[in-house]
């Protein structure tokens, strides 16, 4: 993975002295609470419902083992043992104090990480998908085009007051993991048939919140030398145009949906013309020193016939391989995903500390000491050889981090909602809580097989559950928490929106109410059918009917 | 105007107690004080006039404008080469679109003159306002103007592009390696 030279280095241990110096003329009234309010949003800290909640940066997804170690470290000293992890690969600490923070951001400096911009109205920390550089299907690694967007966004000048926040996601692979098209710019890249070169497709304007857009095509054939020069462009223009009066407005989706893809294409053309062949230009360099970074030439070429005699031998085993671990480019490896969602009892995302170190561990001993986080808020091992896998495995359950579900019902993605998070209608965690317990048979999952949830407590769609096959959005009427069902979403290059069922539910019917929206499915599905291509053929009808035929209690 | 952070030139930035310009909000309001003073005018007012209006202003040659963080700077184009100053405004400094306008006024219109920050410009924005191409700063008039004069030698390192610096570290890593 990238590591820092004496630049990279230096930028993170000034911009701790700064917040330092920033915290310190806020606390003795130097600044006021709006001068100093956006200076801590670009430092990732959030003032909560309890506490000051800290967010902090996992570019583009990857840990080293010793990062995760320290962020072990940096739950236990200052918050309640745990961190949970996020839909935008990042890892949230939420019982922080003001006074702690500068000491946090040194560790993190210390193990080259910091928590600049993963909040505030300017570029946020650039995602991508969680088996980037080892997945079988993979075009071409994102990382170090991640990495370099990385670097030119952070304290970019121009773009750290923009109207609103801004979202770059990266993928390269046959299905899009990294839920390309709900970003405000989403970029594929691919190699041209014709001259063999690196090429992109920009997509412009997706994002979720209020308003859910699926992103369009921007621009397509663009080098990757021109990868900043071109962002540089749409930022500007973004700048210049983003409506200012009304935050729920001023998302770039807004500016492109109101003028038009064409004339916002046009628009960053003439500006691009104007830059394109500045010293802003990418240089094969350049993008030679970023991706050397990346290159890993340690794989083993080892037998592993243990393996195949494990599987056999084990059920449990053999059912932990078909679910959790994915397809490596490499011969003899797989890559495995913990899920941080074994039931109940424990909150979708939330790792402790012990946990932590744990999973550090076991990357150090059967894997590259690397560790990457999903965006449905799992945690990846990238690779490890199958004549480790067993050993592995049995290390996992000794750490209650082998609960067989990923990419099923119980794998939800949820936001921290009205628990933590002051911007929420409603509750998140215990609706997920009660969906886990209603749906605890491992047989009925399988049954039901691969099916997205997704729980977000407001319109902010922090769980994205627009595009969850269902999502579950909590919503406010007169003070009571209420939560409203959309079915058919589905992430990925055919990204598309769910459709809402109809009036929303009570807290204590959304368990029964996701039961009977199963069972409809099982009825209707045929063969391998999955969940949105089965509502895509029978309508959302019969889930309808189904689900207000009893006398539930839906709001008036 | 004061409170002023004035010529700043790579290392040398001095607090300025003699800045000559006075800061016109409105036509309307000039008057006969005003008459041997060194004016910043409203372009966006200005522009409105035509010419004939623009004569009878009397006002020759115009050597400073201060602009709305909405106005198109390619407006200013046919006026350049008679200015000497250039206002850019920060109603409040979360609205960032004035440093969009400096770095177009320096990189497309190839501006040299000075390009002066007002409004809600505080310490903690100045280096951003600096390196896209803000060479004097007036400071919001509550605030200490030596305390904000730290806020230039914020963060050394700048990964991106920008009029400060044309090459990004990208292209400079390798030159100190």
């Amino acid at each position: 993975m990238y590591q820092y030279d004496f630049y990279d280095q230096a930028l993170v241990d000034q911009r701790v002295r700064q917040f330092r110096d920033q915290v310190e003329r806020y606390q003795n009234g130097e600044l006021s609470e709006e001068e100093f309010s956006p200076l801590r949003l670009q430092n990732g800290l959030y003032l909560q419902k309890h506490a000051y909640m800290l967010r902090v940066a996992i570019p583009y997804g990857t840990l080293s083992s010793k990062q995760l170690t320290m962020l072990a470290e940096i739950a236990q000293t200052y918050d309640r043992g745990y961190g949970h992890f996020t839909t935008r690969q990042n890892i949230q600490f939420n019982w922080i104090e003001l006074n702690d923070v500068p000491a946090i951001l040194a560790k993190l400096a210390s193990v080259e990480m910091h928590s600049i911009q993963t909040s505030g109205n300017c570029v946020r920390n650039v995602t991508t998908e969680a088996f980037a550089g080892v997945a079988a299907d993979e075009i071409i690694d994102p990382r170090p085009f991640a990495e370099i967007i990385r670097q030119w966004s952070t304290i970019n000048p121009e773009f750290l007051f923009l109207p609103r926040k801004f979202k770059i996601a990266v993928s390269s692979s046959t299905e899009d993991r990294a839920a390309v098209r709900t970003h405000d710019i989403g970029l594929y890249l691919y190699r041209d048939r014709l001259d063999d070169e690196v090429k992109l497709e920009v997509m412009a304007g997706g994002g979720l919140g209020r308003t859910p857009i699926i992103s369009q095509s921007l621009k397509k054939g663009l080098s990757w030398r021109d990868l900043l020069t071109y962002l540089e462009a749409v930022l500007r223009v973004y700048n210049r145009h983003g409506r200012r009066d009304n935050k729920y407005k001023a998302r770039i989706k807004i500016l492109v949906k109101s003028i038009g893809v064409e004339a916002f294409s046009e628009e960053v053309e003439k500006e691009w013309q104007l830059i394109k062949s500045s010293p802003g230009e990418l240089t094969e360099e350049e993008l030679n020193r970023v991706a050397s970074h990346f290159v890993n030439e340690n794989y083993l070429n080892a037998a592993y016939s243990d393996y195949e005699q494990q599987l056999v031998e084990d059920s449990d085993f053999a059912n932990w391989i078909a679910i959790n671990t994915h397809e490596h480019k490499h011969q003899g490896y797989l890559s495995v995903i913990i899920s941080t969602k074994p039931g109940p009892e424990n909150p979708p995302g939330d790792v402790n500390a012990e946990q932590m170190r744990a999973i550090a561990d076991l990357a150090d001993t059967y894997s590259f000491g690397e560790i990457r986080v999903t965006h449905e808020q799992n945690l990846v091992i990238p690779s490890i050889h199958k004549k480790d896998l067993y050993t592995f495995w049995n290390g996992l359950k000794d750490t209650r981090m082998a609960a067989t579900n990923i990419g099923m019902l119980t794998d939800m993605i949820t936001c921290p909602g009205g628990d933590y998070c002051s911007l929420a209608n409603a509750k998140s965690i215990p609706v997920a809580a009660a969906i886990q317990k209603k749906f605890n048979s491992s047989s009925q999952l399988q049954n039901i097989g691969a099916l997205s949830l997704n729980i977000s407590g407001c319109m902010n769609a922090c769980a994205h559950h627009h595009i969850g096959n269902i999502g579950i959005l909590g919503v406010d009427k007169n003070g009571a928490e209420w939560y409203q069902i959309t079915i058919g979403g589905e992430q990925g290059i055919d990204a598309r929106l769910g459709k809402v069922i109809g009036p929303s539910f009570g807290a204590q019917d959304v368990p029964d109410v996701i039961d009977k929206i199963v069972d409809v499915y099982l009825a209707h599905r045929e063969e391998d059918e999955s969940f949105s291509s089965t509502v895509d053929r029978i309508g959302i009808a019969p889930f309808k009917e189904k689900v207000y035929s009893n006398a539930v209690e839906v709001e008036a | 105007m004061k409170n002023l952070i004035s010529h700043v030139n790579s290392e040398q930035a001095f607090i300025d107690h003699q800045d000559p310009w006075v800061y016109i909000e409105s036509l309307d309001l000039i008057n006969a004080s005003h008459a041997k003073a060194q004016l910043i005018l409203p372009f966006d007012e200005f522009i409105a006039l035509d010419a004939s209006q623009q004569k009878l202003l009397d006002i020759q040659p115009i050597k400073a404008f201060w602009l709305s963080n909405s106005t198109d700077i390619q407006l200013l184009a046919p006026f350049l080469n008679e200015l000497v100053l250039v206002c850019l405004n920060f109603p409040k400094f979360t609205d960032g679109r004035a440093y969009s306008q400096a770095v177009e006024l320096r990189s497309h219109l190839k501006w040299p003159g000075e390009i002066r920050a007002f409004g809600d410009v505080l310490r903690d924005q100045l280096d951003h306002m600096h390196r896209c191409g803000f060479n004097s700063f007036a400071i919001r008039e509550d605030k200490n103007v030596e305390d904000a004069l730290k806020g230039l030698s914020s963060i050394s390192i700048n990964y991106s592009n920008s009029v400060l610096e044309p090459l990004p570290l990208f292209r400079r890593r390798s030159l100190y390696r």
